[in-house]
């Protein structure tokens, strides 16, 4: 007698079925034509007759499994699986330079197969990288900001902050006494400049507003070696008291 | 002997009426509609088989494995309580529907 599980697993094509329903549906079709093929011997058919007899139960398999597979779509695979699937009937068998690739895809194909496995751990895991990369990435941009992109100076990395430390109350703004006595005795530092970051009232033409602004020293843009883009800088004594009406605006 | 298009409104009751008494497999529910109709009505594997995926899955009808001394592994249907309401529904539908087709066949002009 035919092995008719053989020959049905053979012929029929339900790709986008689990293994389990897949194996289930060869099974009990097998069983149906093993059923036809020992009642045609039972009527007194012959081994080969009876083995046409249930042969001719299906005339056209492909009809049958797209029936079969349109009747037991429910039980279908994931569709990342069914890609999965796919992506693995395209990697190439032979060796050389394309081993690698091969590789790598049916190491792709695992990975989702696993993932798929466990949704809940998969969500997850996923969560936490983008957690993490976001942090991180939030982070890197800070750093890099702040830390490790140069000023756009030139000679930036010859350029100090100094702060005062008082010994009660810790690190301090710099007294503007002691900032004129520091630039008039300092030997260590080719130029010194006084930047205080402040907020003015600007009398809009539509009402007052608060605006960021910065009290400087006369010689800043000088010492940053930084022209303004339209107008002049400062001149020496514009920082004084009487003279100093002097804005420059930013952008 | 009937068309395909006759026969296709009244598979699915056919095989719920037929597991309605006891549970049956597959071959032997095809067996039973050639037996009962006198040969007239027959439905082939690639029609039957579907149509007990299909009621499996809507939850009319349940198959379990049953494997008997001598013979293989059969799956064996039988009808659940909503499959019961369901024929009761359609049986009801089909007798109405052979009724209104009769009385108009049957009907003289007015």
């Amino acid at each position: 007698m035919r092995d008719w599980d053989a020959f049905v697993r053979a012929r029929v094509r339900l790709p986008g079925l689990t293994p389990v329903r897949e194996a289930r549906i060869v099974k009990e079709l097998a069983a149906q034509l093993e059923d036809c093929y020992r009642d045609a011997l039972a009527r007194g058919a012959s081994d080969a007759e009876a083995d046409t007899h249930a042969l001719r139960q299906v005339g056209d398999w492909d009809q049958l499994s797209q029936d079969v597979w349109l009747a037991d779509r429910r039980h279908a695979r994931p569709a990342i699986e069914r890609l999965a699937d796919r992506l693995d009937s395209h990697v190439p068998t032979t060796k050389g330079g394309t081993r690698v690739m091969a590789d790598m895809l049916r190491d792709t194909r695992y990975a989702v197969r696993q993932l798929v496995k466990s949704p809940g751990f998969s969500l997850i895991a996923i969560l936490t990288l983008a957690l993490g990369i976001g942090a991180t990435s939030a982070i890197f941009s800070v750093v890099n900001g702040v830390l490790l992109r140069p000023l756009p100076y030139p000679g930036a990395d010859a350029l100090v902050r100094i702060t005062e430390i008082v010994p009660q109350y810790g690190q301090f703004s710099v007294a503007p006494a002691s900032f004129l006595d520091w630039r008039r005795q300092a030997t260590s530092f080719e130029r010194m400049a006084a930047f205080n970051a402040i907020s003015v009232t600007f009398n809009a033409a539509d009402g007052p507003e608060r605006v960021s602004a910065a009290a400087v020293s006369w010689d800043l843009f000088d010492l940053q070696t930084t022209p303004p883009v339209l107008g002049r800088g400062f001149t020496e004594g514009e920082d004084l008291p009487l003279k100093n009406n002097v804005v420059v605006i930013s952008h | 002997m009937f068309s395909s298009e006759l026969k296709k409104g009244s598979t699915e009751m056919l095989v719920l009426s037929l597991v309605e008494s006891r549970p049956r497999h597959g071959y032997e529910i095809g067996k039973l509609i050639e037996a009962r109709s006198n040969g007239r009505l027959t439905f082939a594997l690639p029609t039957l088989y579907p149509t007990l995926l299909r009621l499996e899955n809507r939850g009319w009808i349940k198959g379990r494995w049953v494997e008997k001394p001598g013979e293989r592994q059969r799956c064996f249907y039988r009808l659940t309580l909503e499959g019961r309401k369901v024929l009761a529904a359609q049986r009801e539908n089909w007798h109405a529907y052979v009724l209104a087709v009769n009385q108009v066949m049957d009907g003289s002009d007015a």
